[in-house]
């Protein structure tokens, strides 16, 4: 069975990490996170992610398991202060 | 669960066997606000040391060795992530003086005098859009963004994000009123523990020292917000148990019968327990300049309920350290101005107030719901 395993961090504000609507992980400033769950059921799952934060500052977001959703991403919060992403993968 | 016990185990005998450096970096000085007016009166006298070695890390969260003030201590620091949004931290700080060989935290009669103990929970709120529509508009943006930058790469689309758009399409999805993010509320719980040895003379005529082992206690509740802008508000209210003695004088003692004699620094009477009610408002604001943080300010308002007397903080943080490498480790010092008074029987402002530089004293957005 498969695992999802993800990673947050932020410089300076709050990320957020939503896994099939279900809050999944959440830092704040300085913060390091990471968390995984097991036995993934087959069919569709979906990656949200929410951020508030310094502008100029940066955030990271690294899945590392399933396959089909490795991410890896470094950003910069832009001068609105917001960020919001999402993506969804079969297994 | 498994990996708090042995990290917890870790932390019982772990700290024995760093301490072969100077010090390096320092943990938050926010301590009680009457206590941190007090420490901030004491390094008017003291010499400014300042921290120039590295930090010893450990595969726990954080150990060092800690100068503030003058004030060596070693410390350990372990945090674990519970549940999506909580955490739980573990914090054990013992004050050494010069360069130790050993720092003890612990030993057979149990906590070693000096050694404080806290355990700390936080727990953050932040409501977030779940309406479908809210990430039905950025499928959208996102379509549009990967046709028109012909993106074929399916884990560069995996990280496309609404700051990838245009500052236009970016003001209009997050001005969607169903884009609206909440305000992420903070709550914060510690329990602190400090042993502490009291060498204190009973009356004037006393011919030795009597020294007592004596133990505070400290609890914690604090509930804060994020303000947007950098900002953090927040309210605690702490209740303590501790032995408090008067001012410490130097006497001379007589060496039994040999004639010899020695000098020691103790207070007159026995250490009175009080139990103490203090409420305090915190607010933090970081400014930054090109993703820098260059000057902030946190200003608290402690109310010792008991005493009826209240502490003003105004710490200034401006003073950036860098590290061997001259890269900016962030805020680590600057001013504090300090006014603290009873609401009756009140004393001159002259007395009440206090100024003085401080380094190697981060600064943390969100330092009062963590370990201090």
């Amino acid at each position: 069975m498969a695992t999802f395993t993800a990673k947050i961090s932020i410089d300076a504000g709050f990320i957020k990490l939503n896994f099939n609507g279900d809050r999944f992980l959440l830092a704040n400033a300085g913060q390091s996170r990471s968390r995984s769950e097991q036995n993934l059921k087959k069919g569709k799952h979906v990656v949200q992610w929410f951020v508030e934060g310094q502008p100029g500052t940066f955030y990271t977001l690294d899945i590392t398991s399933p396959t089909s959703a490795i991410t890896s991403i470094k950003k910069m919060i832009k001068p609105i202060g917001k960020d919001y992403g999402s993506f969804s993968f079969d297994i | 669960m498994k990996k708090i016990f042995i990290s917890i185990l870790f932390a019982f005998f772990g700290l024995s066997v760093l301490c072969q450096t100077t010090s390096g970096n320092t943990s938050s000085s926010n301590d009680s606000a009457t206590s941190l007016l007090s420490n901030v009166k004491k390094s008017l006298s003291k010499q400014l040391y300042s921290p120039v070695a590295g930090t010893l890390q450990s595969n726990l969260s954080n150990i060092n060795l800690t100068s503030e003030f003058g004030d060596n201590s070693a410390t350990i620091t372990t945090s674990f992530g519970i549940g999506a949004s909580s955490t739980l931290s573990f914090y054990f700080k013992q004050p050494f003086e010069e360069k130790p060989k050993k720092v003890e935290l612990f030993n057979k009669d149990g906590m070693s005098s000096g050694t404080s103990a806290e355990i700390a929970f936080q727990h953050t709120f932040w409501k977030t859009p779940d309406n479908p529509s809210f990430d039905d508009m950025f499928q959208r943006l996102k379509k549009a963004y990967i046709e028109k930058n012909k993106i074929t790469d399916s884990a560069e689309m995996r990280g496309i994000t609404t700051g990838d758009f245009d500052d236009e399409t970016q003001a209009k999805f997050w001005g969607d009123k169903s884009s609206r993010l909440g305000i992420p509320v903070l709550l914060g719980f510690g329990y602190s523990v400090a042993k502490n040895d009291i060498d204190f003379i009973t009356d004037s005529m006393s011919l030795a020292p009597v020294t007592e082992n004596r133990t505070n206690h400290n609890l914690r509740f604090t509930i804060g917000a994020y303000a947007r802008n950098m900002s953090v508000i927040s309210f605690s209210i702490v209740k303590e148990i501790k032995y408090e003695s008067g001012d410490p004088l130097t006497r001379i003692f007589s060496l039994g019968t040999s004639g010899l004699t020695y000098s020691k620094e103790v207070t007159v009477g026995n250490p009175v327990k009080k139990n103490l009610t203090r409420l305090q408002f915190d607010y933090r604001q970081s400014f930054y300049k090109k993703g820098e943080l260059v000057f902030a300010v946190a200003p608290s308002l402690a109310f010792r309920t008991v005493e009826k007397s209240f502490v003003l903080e105004v710490p200034l943080y401006f003073l950036n350290l860098k590290d061997d490498e001259k890269k900016v480790k962030g805020l680590q010092g600057g001013v504090i101005l300090g006014y603290t008074n009873k609401l009756k029987e009140k004393t001159s402002f002259k007395e009440g107030v206090a100024f003085s530089i401080f380094v190697g004293a981060p600064f943390d957005l969100l330092g009062f719901f963590r370990t201090k």
